[in-house]
């Protein structure tokens, strides 16, 4: 049973459900007269499943039903919920109370939280395999080192600096790596992606939020994280490289579409117009590539994600194309037909991919 | 991958802050300016119920409304600061071209109550007695009380390098250097002027300062008793307090004293 341990927990998950779904389905079989195993079989069948299924929850705390499964579930969303009202309710206590206290005080409560947050979400993750808490105490920590950055800098009236991005990004991955944790890891690659562009500006001399008005700035370090998703150090970890790809792309795509409405925000010296044309193409092209390399490399993330986006981009065009020139009945028509289009496309598509163990 | 990531992250936390507080003290290891402002100046920020911060907005002056040229702030200084002049102001393309190019950094110069702040005054006072002249404009105790209102810092010199600005302007006690967010525009021409390029400050870095807790309450105090005083029986004839601040090696300020107006 060492196999187990280079596990992830969602492999260990699907591999509980697996077996789950396989006990029943040779339940259904036998009742339906199809399969008979002999007494012994099935004895040996469900010693070894019961053992590896107890061995599974004893690693990994699976969910052994569809009960303990929905119950899992409400609490990933109830500890994200409760992450965010403790952040909430941590940096307005703060706000209220930091006018009473001296500065050293001040400093020394928003330089030690984060560092006792990361203690008690530390012992957390030592107390739980399933690590609702230490999410919830990860959240929080990255949350109040984001309050001391700021508060330090409110207290000493610094200049605007693209700099605490770094530190926040650098932070929220380095939470992410250590419990595997998904949202402080796109929430950390967001963050570096912004300081990068961000501190592309600052080098040409302008302010650092003069890169939210040039998204070219953004193509190079959201192409290098889409290419750093399939590190091997991701890979390992389970969700990482999806989420990293969503992080990316997502902000590759929110880029070329910016820029094909506001071509003025380019850096290229032409006219709007031939700008943004180039642009609304470029965008197609890659919503296509999206597409077909998430059906061929079986990523469900980037083809849903290059479907949306093309599906966005369409919706432009038809507004400028149609919106003006037709009624809003056809309008709505055409796009719901087009809608339709798509859906038979892909299930043509889906009909057309293979399945699994099925012979010729 | 772990126990080093935490301990990164702990790390990552203790060098953060200890940077930030080193950065402070070099700033305030060396004067740059120092200035007694006072309620025209700075203003105090509206009190949020939720945050019991006190901080004060700076308030200046950058009188180009009525003005048909460049002033000081012509291709000269924008070139310097980075901006591209190279199209004229004429050209057709002049628009575009200018609306293309986003702001840039610099430090800029504020003068404090000084020759800036009197020939604004007579300008002021010229426009308003020809607005008078034609039906319009406010009276003498209105106007008094108008200019007595207004910030008497000064935009009048902007540059890339702090240190070449205040070679030019060594009075540190008048002429305050601070970092600057400026923009370039292109004005159309009317029938009495040609079309131009100025440079225009959109804001000061930072606007906002802390004002130490010492400090703040009589601030709130002087700021709230006075308030309903004003809007009963006008501007009351002096500042209802001073605040001195320093800016230091990196151009950056923090408030040393307050003084309020009994």
């Amino acid at each position: 049973m060492t196999t187990q341990q280079t596990l992830t927990r969602d492999q260990a998950q699907r591999r509980a459900d697996r077996i789950r779904a396989f006990t029943e389905e040779v339940e259904a079989l036998e009742r339906e007269g199809i399969l008979r195993l002999t007494p012994d079989q099935q004895g040996a069948l469900r010693r070894h499943h019961q053992a590896l299924v107890a061995e599974l929850a004893s690693h990994f705390d699976v969910d052994r039903s569809d009960a303990q499964h929905q119950l899992s579930l409400g609490m990933r969303i109830v500890s994200l919920l409760g992450a965010v009202a403790l952040t909430a309710a941590a940096v307005l206590f703060f706000l209220r109370i930091w006018g009473s206290i001296p500065t050293a005080v001040q400093i020394a409560i928003v330089s030690l939280a984060p560092i006792l947050l990361l203690a008690a979400a530390s012992y957390a993750a030592r107390l739980e395999r399933t690590l609702y808490f230490t999410y919830l105490f990860a959240i929080l920590a990255f949350a109040c080192f984001v309050l001391d950055v700021s508060v330090v800098g409110a207290i000493f009236n610094m200049r605007p600096s693209p700099s605490p991005l770094l530190v926040w990004g650098a932070f929220a991955l380095a939470l992410a790596y250590a419990w595997d944790l998904r949202l402080p890891l796109a929430i950390g690659a967001a963050m570096v992606v912004a300081w990068f562009a961000a501190s592309a500006v600052t080098m040409w001399g302008h302010p650092f939020d003069v890169a939210l008005e040039r998204p070219e700035t953004l193509f190079v370090p959201s192409m290098a994280l889409a290419w750093f998703s399939g590190a091997r150090v991701n890979a390992r970890r389970s969700g990482f490289p999806a989420a990293l790809r969503l992080v990316a792309l997502s902000v590759l795509f929110l880029a070329v579409l910016v820029l094909g409405e506001e071509g003025h925000q380019s850096y290229i010296r032409a006219s709007d117009n031939v700008i943004e044309h180039a642009y609304q193409a470029i965008g197609f092209v890659l919503a296509a590539l999206a597409i077909a390399v998430g059906i061929r490399r079986r990523w469900t993330d980037t083809m849903n994600l290059g479907a949306m986006f093309f599906g966005i981009l369409l919706f432009f065009r038809y507004v400028d194309w149609f919106w003006d020139w037709i009624p809003k009945w056809a309008f709505f028509l055409v796009v719901g037909g087009t809608a339709v289009a798509f859906m038979v496309m892909l299930r043509r598509l889906r009909d057309r991919s293979p399945i699994a163990g099925a012979t010729s | 991958m772990k126990r080093p990531a935490i301990l990164f992250a702990i790390g990552l936390v203790l060098v953060t802050n200890a940077a930030a507080l080193t950065f402070a003290a070099y700033n305030r290891s060396g004067l740059d300016s120092t200035l007694t402002l006072t309620d025209r100046e700075l203003w105090l920020d509206t009190w949020n119920r939720e945050s019991t911060a006190t901080t004060v907005h700076l308030q200046y002056l950058y009188p180009v409304a009525d003005k048909t040229d460049p002033w000081w702030f012509g291709c000269d200084r924008l070139i310097a600061i980075g901006f591209d002049c190279s199209v004229a102001a004429s050209d057709s393309r002049a628009e575009a071209f200018y609306a293309h190019q986003p702001s840039r950094n610099a430090f800029v110069v504020l003068e404090y109550n000084g020759p800036a702040w009197e020939a604004y005054e007579r300008e002021a006072a010229r426009l308003n007695a020809r607005q008078v002249a034609q039906g319009g404009g406010l009276n003498a105790e209105a106007f008094a009380r108008e200019m007595a209102g207004r910030s008497r810092l000064i935009a009048i010199d902007a540059g890339p390098d702090a240190n070449v600005l205040r070679r030019a302007y060594p009075d540190g006690s008048r002429d305050l250097i601070t970092a600057a967010r400026v923009s370039i525009t292109r004005y159309s021409g009317g029938s009495d002027h040609p079309s131009f390029i100025r440079g225009n400050i959109t804001e000061i870095l930072p606007d906002t300062f802390t004002v130490p807790r010492a400090f703040a309450a009589s601030l709130r105090a002087a700021s709230e008793s006075a308030t309903g005083q004003y809007w009963m029986a006008g501007r009351p004839a002096g500042p209802r307090y001073t605040v001195t601040v320093n800016y230091g090696r990196r151009h950056e300020p923090w408030v040393t004293a307050v003084t309020v107006t009994p």
